[in-house]
């Protein structure tokens, strides 16, 4: 039986589906919280109470939603470039793990830098310093083995979280709020003022354009790291450069919304799904897509039992891991046939 | 909407609260041994003799053995403990990162008293079990179950005439509270145990000691419909709309800090100013000093009571 | 187009080329042949700037191959591994889309892969997909084309048609291509080194190259050359078949 032929969907259509997604969800965000508020009330600014809650209350939040979505998922299509394989993302390879550790030390003492600055700048380094460590580890012996990067990546991710815990347990009484930090860990989306969400388009912009430009070599990659140098590659300079831009897009992300896993592993998948393996076409799907989940999952967190949270981390992978599971079986049912 | 609770609501409330008529031993045979007390997990122990070298694990428990004058039948303690100052030197059996039951075992304790709330406590309670050493187990859902703990330690101790003496001048100190405060407007209050930067807002509601402080205070907890500690989202916050925000800080940073979280000037509490930072040591420590805490709540919830 | 002089690699203590020298002009079809282990596939990767040398050097298109620019040099060189495997599932036009220029429509249909452009390359089957990375790695026009074992694992039709592709390449550009099978080195190349032990033995026509004796120096065991009348061949197996007339080659040989 003649395999049937792949014909890739077109990208235009497909981001303006997704963009339709993206505002499906705001507006839905925008509703939903400890009170539903419909659309009516709270779209004309005018300073009614409604429209106060929405804008002043929930839109910031949306915003960072967004953005640690996009963050996440960029990364995660990043980090499946290099270390070719789909199962990668930075929770899985300690990069977020290491991003962790950073903003644990920047929460911990809290004295010594305002945490504004510190938070993003050591959970970047975290971010970086794990993914190099992973690198290292990975290419151990001279040539890279995408199995064995992944080894290390879960071994590294482990090792920085129980670091992470020992610290927090260790000194997280001492200076600031136990409770507060553990909630953190588990994943909650910070709220921003207007002027931080502005800075949050000008980051992802940045990102965006810094994928983009990574996205040949990512594939290039893909055909293996020979053919990838045969075509003027400078293999170990691009994967280095790749890996400062997923651990920045991680770093962020970490700051924002403390430690979520799921979306940087399913969002690319399910978009190489969608729209083929191409990297060029998975930067702005990725943006939106996993911009639209954190947006939605963040509702969820805060509507569910409200007027009480849950940690959004523990929503993403509790239904991550579930419906990855799923994809799995479907995708393997589609490969059969 | 938030609206004031009626005074007679309010009497009827702290009437209930107090536990008075708790005790059940006769008084003659008050400090006589052997001796079977219920603890908060509704277990029988039966302490054969006076203790002497008891280990109180948690702070509070801690506290309240100190307070009773026991400081030198403690032998070791456990915990994150910070006060009394005497209680400091004594060896430590864990705290940060659990607890040590051999730690614990090098010191022959004859009894421990445990808070199980805290998950490694109870694994240390069961191995002294099965060695016969008598275990307390304390719970204090509420301001008049602290009072409790304090009776019960004392009559498991041989020291409930110091119990009774602490109990009552508790009382009379929440009284004299209630007191300064009674008549005035009792206002909605937001009280933060703990925060990050800008989310995963952390308060209690009712089964909690603070809860229950807060309204022998003179204030009426803005979450008192959630049960024990809970995340709130900020829009649930602004939602609620306290009069008054106390948050709990264990290095206090100035009230304009929290003014400055985005949105929340809108919220009347930071306009009209009654933000308040408190430092967290004893407030969060069910122990005789929750009157101390109790009357810092009410000199925030009502300044113009104690000026 | 590309000359090494003394080219020696060193790896793990061994010596797997040693003090090559080697010509490639801009025309023309070269086999590099040889046993295992021979430095046939290093010869070429060193040619393509995979592995650096130890000593001598190599030039190409008149400057030396470490001063080249990555991409420029990338630009210059075709290169077809020995095995190759894509990390994500492709489709052959993505496959294509990774070149370094898109492919023209003529090499599309050169390569006999223009009908195949919609099936995912992991479908193809082992001459489709040598065809397809064929037409990928001319599609930016190399001047020079090295190609690493392309026709292993084809079966005889595939294998001759790819050689097919290489030579009518060869008229226009350099190619140089590793081959295991002597039979397709006699029948298509122009020129073939042989190799051995790192060491070049001969260098020249098929004719002159492919003699008993080299051969059995290069392989270590004794060979026996048949020539056929021009047009026909035969593919040799231990016992000895009887020759089949088919369509090519001058020359060819059997083990003895």
């Amino acid at each position: 039986m003649r395999p049937a032929p792949v014909v890739r969907r077109p990208l235009a259509p497909a981001l303006l589906v997704l963009a339709a997604l993206v505002a499906a969800v705001a507006l839905l965000a925008m509703s939903a919280g400890a009170r539903w508020v419909s659309p009516l009330q709270w779209l004309p600014m005018d300073g009614s109470i409604d429209a106060a809650l929405a804008w002043t209350w929930r839109a910031p939040r949306i915003a960072a939603a967004f953005f640690v979505g996009a963050c996440l998922a960029t990364s995660g299509l990043i980090f499946q470039g290099v270390f070719r394989n789909p199962l990668a993302e930075p929770y899985l390879l300690g990069s977020a793990a290491g991003a962790g550790v950073g903003a644990a030390l920047a929460l911990l003492l809290p004295d010594r830098v305002p945490p504004a600055l510190s938070l993003p700048l050591l959970a970047f380094a975290g971010a970086w310093a794990a993914s190099l460590v992973v690198l290292a580890i990975g290419r151990l012996g001279g040539a890279w083995s995408s199995a064995r990067l992944l080894l290390a990546g879960v071994a590294i991710a482990a090792i920085l979280s129980a670091l992470r815990s020992l610290l927090v347990m260790l000194f997280g009484d001492e200076s600031t709020n136990l409770r507060a930090i553990v909630s953190w860990q588990l994943g909650g989306i910070q709220t921003p003022s207007t002027a931080e969400a502005a800075g949050f388009a000008a980051i992802l912009l940045v990102l965006m354009l810094a994928a983009h430009r990574l996205a040949f070599g990512l594939d290039a990659l893909g055909l293996g790291d020979e053919v990838a140098r045969t075509m003027g590659i400078d293999t170990s300079r691009f994967v280095a450069a790749a890996i400062v831009v997923a651990a920045m897009a991680t770093a962020f992300a970490v700051a924002w919304g403390g430690l979520i896993g799921f979306v940087g592993l399913i969002v690319p998948h399910v978009m190489r799904w969608w729209l083929g393996p191409l990297h060029g076409r998975l930067v702005g799907a990725c943006v939106l897509g996993g911009g639209a989940l954190l947006v939605l999952a963040d509702t969820v967190a805060r509507t569910a039992i409200a007027p009480g949270e849950i940690p959004v981390g523990l929503l993403t992978a509790l239904v991550g891991g579930p419906f990855f599971i799923a994809l799995l079986l479907l995708r393997r049912a589609a490969a059969a046939t | 909407m938030v609206t004031r609770p009626s005074p007679s609501l309010v009497r009827r409330r702290l009437a209930a609260g107090l536990p008075a008529a708790a005790i059940p031993w006769p008084a003659a045979a008050d400090d006589a041994f052997p001796v079977t007390v219920r603890d908060a997990a509704g277990r029988s122990v039966t302490i054969a003799s006076p203790p002497q070298r008891i280990v109180p694990v948690f702070p509070s428990n801690v506290e309240i053995v100190h307070a009773l004058g026991l400081g030198s039948r403690v032998v070791a303690i456990g915990g994150r403990v910070r006060w009394p100052p005497e209680a400091m030197d004594k060896p430590s059996i864990g705290g940060a990162v659990g607890y040590s039951p051999e730690a614990a075992a090098q010191h022959h304790p004859d009894l421990l008293v445990v808070t199980p709330s805290h998950h490694s406590a109870l694994a240390l309670a069961d191995a002294f079990e099965r060695l016969g050493t008598p275990v307390l187990q304390l719970a204090h859902p509420d301001l008049p179950s602290v009072l409790r703990n304090l009776l019960l330690l004392g009559r498991a101790t041989g020291t409930l005439a110091r119990a009774r003496q602490l109990a009552s001048d508790f009382e009379a100190q929440l009284a004299s509270i209630r007191a300064a405060w009674q008549g005035r407007s009792v206002p909605t209050v937001y009280l933060e145990t703990a925060a990050a930067e800008r989310g995963a807002f952390q308060t209690i509601g009712a089964g909690h000691y603070a809860n229950d402080a807060l309204a022998w205070a003179g204030g009426r907890n803005v979450f008192e419909d959630l049960r024990g500690s809970v995340q709130v989202s900020a829009e649930a916050i602004a939602a609620r709309d306290p009069e008054v925000i106390v948050s709990l800080q264990q290095r206090p940073r100035p009230a304009a800090a929290i003014a400055a979280r985005p949105g929340w000037s809108s919220l009347r509490a930071v306009r009209t100013g009654r933000v308040v930072v408190l430092a967290r040591g004893h407030a969060l420590i069910p122990g005789p000093r929750q009157v101390d805490a109790v009357r810092a709540y009410a000199q925030a919830l009502h300044p113009g009571a104690f000026a | 187009m590309l000359s090494m002089r003394r080219a020696t690699v060193r790896a793990a203590g061994r010596t797997l080329v040693d003090a090559l020298d080697l010509d490639v002009p801009e025309r023309g079809l070269v086999g590099l042949v040889g046993p295992n282990g021979a430095g046939k596939s290093t010869v070429l990767r060193a040619a393509a700037g995979l592995q650096p040398l130890c000593a001598g050097d190599a030039t190409l298109a008149g400057r030396p191959l470490a001063r080249w620019p990555r991409a420029e040099r990338a630009r210059r060189l075709g290169y077809l591994p020995q095995s190759f495997d894509s990390h994500w599932d492709l489709t052959v036009a993505e496959l294509l889309a990774l070149a370094l220029a898109p492919p023209s429509a003529e090499l599309l249909a050169r390569c006999e892969i223009d009908a195949l452009l919609a099936r995912r390359f992991a479908t193809l089957s082992g001459g489709e997909r040598a065809r397809a990375l064929l037409a990928r790695t001319l599609a930016h026009d190399p001047p020079l084309l090295l190609a690493d074992e392309p026709a292993a694992h084809l079966d005889i039709p595939h294998q001759h048609r790819l050689m097919a592709l290489l030579a009518e390449r060869a008229r226009l550009r350099a190619v140089v291509v590793v081959l295991h099978d002597l039979h397709l080195a006699a029948a298509w190349c122009d020129r073939v080194a042989l190799l051995a032990g790192g060491r070049l033995l001969a260098d020249g026509p098929p004719s002159l190259v492919l003699t008993e004796d080299l051969l059995a120096r290069a392989y270590g065991h004794r060979v026996q050359r048949v020539d056929a009348r021009p047009g026909a061949f035969f593919t040799s197996a231990a016992g000895g078949h009887e020759p089949v007339d088919d369509a090519h080659g001058p020359g060819r040989s059997r083990a003895a």
